[in-house]
C-alpha cells in the first residue's frame, strides 16, 4: 500500500509540473501572438472591407434556436445590426413549442416562401422557411425544422440554407459585438494557406447593461458561478487557444462562436447530431477531412472580444453544463480514437489528441482521486505539513498566474468593463477560484464521464434564460433532461 | 551581481538537504510568483497608458480641434505657413506624441462628415500646408526610416490615410524587399500607390510569391483611388506572366471591375488554353461583367463539360451580361446540369427576365418530376 501512495503522490506531482509548464509555454505563445494580431489588423484593415463591399467575402450568421421566446427577438435584431457589408442571418426553429417562431412571424414580418432546399448535410425535416416583407429585413432567414434534440441536427439545416462560403456558427443567445464580420474574416483574408476556421474571446453577458439587443454598458457577471465562468473563459481564450493557434493545434473552435468554411464542413459531413461535444467533434473532422485530402490547413484564433452569452447562474444549470462538456470529451475520444497517435493526422494525433487524453481528460480525475486521498490521509494524520503547504502554495499560483496573465491581457487588448475595480473583482474571484469553484467543476465533470460510460442519453436542452434586458421577467425553468 | 550570486549559494546550501522534489517545487513557486508579480506590474502599467493615452486625446482635442477644423473647413481661403503660425497660433517642433495625436485627429476631422453638413467645404491645400507646417509629414517619414517594423506598418497606415502628396516613393523603397512578408507586401502597395516614376513595377513583377486575399483587397484600394487620378493601365499584360494562380485571378478579376472591355479577345483566349478551374471561372464571370460578345457561344460551347464550379462561374457571368439575351442558352444549362445549386441559380436568373423569363419558367416546370424541382420553379415564380 505504501508504495501505492509513494507512487501516487509522485505521479499528482510530475503531472502538476507537467500542466504548469504547458500552460507557461503556451502563456509565452499567447503573449506575442495576441501582440501580433494586434497589430496586423486595425480598424484600418477593416475599413478596406467597408470602403470596398464588392471585396468582401459572404458570411451567412447561423444561430439554432429552442423554445428561446422570450429573447428571440433581441437577439436577432442583435444579428442584424452587424456592421459588414456583405452577410446573412439565418435563424433556425429547431421544433420549438414556445411561441420562438410566432414572435419571429410578428416581429419581423415574416412570410413562408416556397425554397429550393438542398440537403447537403443530413438533418430532420425542414417544415417551411420564411423571409421577411419589410425590405428592412431583407438580410434575415428563418428555418422551421422539425426538432432534432441537439443543436448540431438544426445547425446542418442553417448550413444547408446558408448561401455564403463562410458561417458563422453561434447560439441565439450569443450577443456579437458590431464589428465581429471583419474581425473574424481578417485572418481568412491574410492567409496564402487555406483558413477553415476562427475562433474568438466570448465572455459572459450576465451582467451586462442590454438594450434591445445591444450591450449599453460591459460589467463583470454579479452571481457567483458566472464570475468564476468569465476568468474561465479568459483563460481558455487568451492563454490556451491563443498559444496553441501559434502552432496550429487549437483543438476546438468553440459552438458558442466561431467562424467555419462552409464547403468544408460539409465535406467533413457537417456537424454530428449524437456528439454531445458536437463542436470539438465538428473541429477534428474539419482537420481529419483537410488532412485525407492531402490539403494545407489553418485555425486561426484572435483575442478579441466579439461574443457575449449567458453562463449558467445556478448550481442545477453549472452541473447541467459541465456534465454535459464531462460527457462529450469522453466521446470525443472514443469516437475519434482513430487518430490517437497516428502520424497520418500530424498534430491532431500526435498533439492535439494526446494532449487531450493525458491532459485534459485526466487532469479532473486524478484530482479528485488526489482531493479523496487528500481526506483520507488528513483523517489518518499522515499528512507532512511541511511540505503540504508547499504544494498547495504551488497548485494555487499556477492558477492564480494564469488567471492573472489572462485579465492583464485582455485590459492590454482592449478596456471594456468601465473602471478598473471591475477588474479587481476578476482578481479578487480568481483568488479564491481554487477553493470555491474548481471542487465543483471537476467533480461535476467526473460526474460526466461516469454518466457517459453508464451511457445515460440526453437531449440538448433550453437554456433558462434571466433575459437580456433588465425589465424582462427571469423565465421559468424548463427541464427537458429525458 | 555579487548580491544574487550571494543569495544564490546562501540558498543553495540552505536547501541543499531537501529533495529533488522539494527543490523543483521551490524554483516553479519562485517563477510563478515572479510571474503573477510582474502580471499586478503589468496590469497597473497598462492602466497608466489607457489613462496616458486618454488625458493626451483630451488635451489635444481641446488645444487643437476648433483651430484645425476651421482651417481645413471653414477658410474661404488657402492660408498659408505664416498664418498659421501667426494668426493661428500654432507651434512648431511639437513632441512626438503630440505629432501622432495631431495626425490622428486631421484624420478624423478629415473623415467626418458633418462639417460639410454645417456649410464647410475641405480645402485640400490647406490639409497639405498644415501637415507640413506641423512636421507630419517628415514625423511619419522617419517613422518609416526606423528599423522598428510595428512602427513603419503604422506608418503605412497612416500615409495611406494621409493620401496623395504626403511622401514618395523613395522612402518606402527600403522596406518592399523587406524580410517579413506582411510588411514587404504592404510596402509594395503602398509603393504602387505613391511612386511617381514606375508605380506598377510590383504589379508588373507579379507583386509578391506570398500573394493572398488580403494584398487583393489593399491593391484594389489602391487602383480604385488611382483610378480617380489616371486611367489604370491595361491589366491584360500582366496577366499573362503571372505565375501565382491567385495573383492571376485577381488582376482577371479587376479588368472586370475597372471594365477593360478590351481585354476580352486576349482572355478568351487564355480561357481556352488554360487547363486551371479557378482561372477559367474567373474568366467566365470576368467577361460576361465586361460585356464580351462571344460570351454566350463561348458558355454554350463549354457548359455541358465544365466542373460544377465552372458552371456556377458561367451563371455568374451571365448574371452581369445584359447585352444579350441568354435566356434559351439557360434553358438548355438548366437540362444539362446535373447540380442542384447550378439549376438553383439558373432558374433564379430567369426569373429575373420578368414576364418573358417567368414564361420560360413555365415551360420548364411543366417538366419537373421531383419536389426539389417542383419547389424550385413555386419559389422562382413566387
Amino acid at each position: 500500500m505504501d508504495t501505492v501512495i509513494y507512487f501516487f503522490q509522485y505521479l499528482i506531482f510530475f503531472f502538476s509540473v507537467t500542466i504548469a509548464l504547458a500552460y507557461f509555454v503556451l502563456a509565452i505563445l499567447s503573449y506575442f501572438n495576441t501582440l501580433r494580431t494586434q497589430k496586423l489588423y486595425t480598424d484600418n484593415e477593416y475599413e478596406l472591407l467597408q470602403k470596398h463591399p464588392e471585396g468582401a467575402p459572404g458570411i451567412s450568421v447561423v444561430a439554432p434556436a429552442y423554445n428561446e421566446g422570450n429573447i428571440i427577438a433581441d437577439c436577432v435584431m442583435n444579428f442584424l445590426s452587424l456592421n459588414y457589408p456583405n452577410f446573412e442571418v439565418v435563424i433556425v426553429n429547431d421544433g420549438s413549442k414556445d411561441d420562438t417562431l410566432k414572435n419571429l412571424i410578428d416581429e419581423f414580418d415574416l412570410e413562408e416562401i416556397p425554397y429550393p432546399y438542398v440537403e447537403r448535410i443530413y438533418s430532420q425535416p425542414v417544415r417551411g422557411i420564411f423571409k421577411s416583407t419589410n425590405p428592412s429585413f431583407h438580410r434575415l432567414t428563418v428555418v422551421d425544422k422539425e426538432n432534432g434534440g441537439t443543436k448540431a441536427d438544426a445547425m446542418n439545416a442553417g448550413i444547408n440554407v446558408a448561401k455564403y462560403a463562410y458561417f458563422i456558427n453561434t447560439d441565439i443567445d450569443g450577443l456579437l459585438e458590431p464589428d465581429t464580420l471583419p474581425k473574424m474574416i481578417m485572418p481568412v483574408l491574410n492567409s496564402e494557406t487555406q483558413v477553415i476556421a476562427v475562433g474568438a474571446t466570448m465572455r459572459m453577458v450576465n451582467g451586462c447593461d442590454v438594450h434591445k439587443g445591444k450591450i449599453t454598458q460591459v460589467k463583470p457577471p454579479h452571481h457567483f458561478f458566472p464570475t468564476f465562468q468569465e476568468t474561465e473563459y479568459l483563460r481558455s481564450y487568451l492563454i490556451t487557444k491563443m498559444g496553441w493557434s501559434v502552432i496550429n493545434a487549437i483543438p476546438n473552435v468553440s459552438g458558442g462562436f466561431g467562424l467555419f468554411d462552409k464547403a468544408v464542413v460539409i465535406g467533413a459531413g457537417g456537424y454530428d447530431p449524437l456528439s454531445q461535444a458536437e463542436d470539438m467533434d465538428m473541429t477534428l473532422r474539419m482537420i481529419a477531412y483537410m488532412r485525407d485530402n492531402d490539403k494545407k490547413y489553418r485555425i486561426r484564433q484572435i483575442p478579441q472580444t466579439c461574443c457575449w452569452t449567458e453562463g449558467p447562474h445556478n448550481l442545477k444549470l453549472f452541473y447541467r453544463q459541465r456534465t454535459r462538456w464531462g460527457r462529450g470529451f469522453l466521446q470525443i475520444l472514443l469516437v475519434h480514437r482513430r487518430f490517437l497517435f497516428n502520424p497520418r493526422y500530424g498534430r491532431l494525433g500526435l498533439l492535439i489528441l494526446p494532449y487531450a487524453l493525458l491532459l485534459d481528460l485526466v487532469t479532473p480525475v486524478l484530482t479528485f482521486i488526489g482531493l479523496s486521498f487528500l481526506v483520507y490521509l488528513l483523517i489518518n494524520n499522515q499528512v507532512n505539513f511541511g511540505t503540504f503547504w508547499l504544494m498547495m502554495l504551488f497548485v494555487y499560483l499556477i492558477g492564480i498566474s494564469m488567471s492573472l496573465i489572462a485579465i492583464t491581457a485582455d485590459l492590454s487588448i482592449k478596456k471594456l468593463y468601465k473602471n478598473y475595480l471591475e477588474y479587481g473583482r476578476l482578481i479578487i474571484f480568481s483568488l479564491v477560484e481554487i477553493v470555491l469553484y474548481q471542487p465543483l467543476n471537476i467533480f461535476f465533470t467526473v460526474i460526466g464521464y461516469i454518466q457517459f460510460i453508464i451511457r445515460r442519453e440526453f437531449k440538448w436542452t433550453d437554456m433558462t434564460r434571466q433575459g437580456y434586458t433588465r425589465d424582462t421577467e427571469a423565465t421559468e425553468l424548463v427541464e427537458n433532461v429525458k | 551581481m555579487s548580491t544574487p550570486i550571494y543569495y544564490y549559494y546562501y540558498y543553495s546550501s540552505v536547501f541543499s538537504e531537501y529533495p529533488p522534489v522539494i527543490k523543483l517545487t521551490i524554483f516553479l513557486v519562485i517563477l510563478l510568483l515572479f510571474v503573477s508579480i510582474l502580471n499586478v506590474f503589468r496590469f497597473f502599467w497598462v492602466r497608466y497608458k489607457n489613462g496616458l493615452r486618454r488625458r493626451r486625446r483630451s488635451k489635444i482635442k481641446k488645444g487643437y480641434h476648433k483651430i484645425l477644423s476651421g482651417v481645413l473647413y471653414f477658410s474661404p481661403r488657402n492660408i498659408t505657413a505664416h498664418e498659421l503660425q501667426l494668426k493661428y497660433g500654432l507651434k512648431k517642433g511639437l513632441a512626438k506624441w503630440k505629432k501622432e495625436m495631431l495626425t490622428k485627429l486631421i484624420l478624423k476631422l478629415k473623415a467626418d462628415q458633418t462639417f460639410k453638413e454645417k456649410g464647410g467645404v475641405f480645402n485640400d491645400k490647406n490639409y497639405l500646408t498644415l501637415l507640413e507646417y506641423l512636421g507630419i509629414f517628415k514625423f511619419w517619414e522617419n517613422k518609416m526610416s526606423s528599423g522598428n517594423t510595428d512602427k513603419i506598418i503604422k506608418s503605412f497606415r497612416i500615409i495611406n490615410q494621409i493620401g496623395a502628396g504626403s511622401i514618395t516613393g523613395s522612402v518606402i523603397a527600403r522596406s518592399v524587399y523587406h524580410r517579413k512578408a506582411y510588411l514587404r507586401k504592404f510596402a509594395r502597395t503602398t509603393f504602387t500607390r505613391f511612386d511617381l516614376h514606375d508605380p506598377y513595377r510590383f504589379l508588373e513583377e507579379g507583386f509578391d510569391k506570398q500573394f493572398n486575399r488580403l494584398n487583393e483587397k489593399r491593391i484594389h484600394y489602391i487602383l480604385t483611388e488611382l483610378s480617380k487620378e489616371h486611367a489604370v493601365p491595361q491589366l491584360s499584360k500582366w496577366v499573362k506572366n503571372a505565375s501565382n494562380i491567385n495573383y492571376k485571378c485577381f488582376l482577371i478579376k479587376e479588368i472586370g471591375f475597372f471594365n477593360q472591355q478590351s481585354a476580352a479577345p486576349f482572355l478568351h483566349e487564355i480561357y481556352e488554353e488554360s487547363d486551371n478551374i479557378p482561372v477559367q471561372c474567373q474568366i467566365a464571370e470576368t467577361l460576361g461583367e465586361i460585356q464580351y460578345e462571344n460570351t454566350l457561344e463561348l458558355f454554350s460551347k463549354e457548359f455541358g463539360f465544365a466542373a460544377q464550379k465552372l458552371q456556377l462561374s458561367m451563371i455568374k457571368g451571365l448574371e452581369k451580361l445584359k447585352s444579350k439575351n441568354p435566356l434559351d442558352f439557360l434553358c438548355k444549362a438548366y437540362k444539362s446540369t446535373q447540380f442542384s445549386e447550378c439549376k438553383v441559380r439558373i432558374v433564379t436568373l430567369i426569373g429575373n427576365y420578368g414576364p418573358t423569363g417567368n414564361h420560360k419558367l413555365l415551360s420548364l416546370s411543366e417538366e419537373s418530376k421531383t419536389d426539389f424541382e417542383k419547389n424550385l420553379f413555386d419559389f422562382a415564380l413566387n
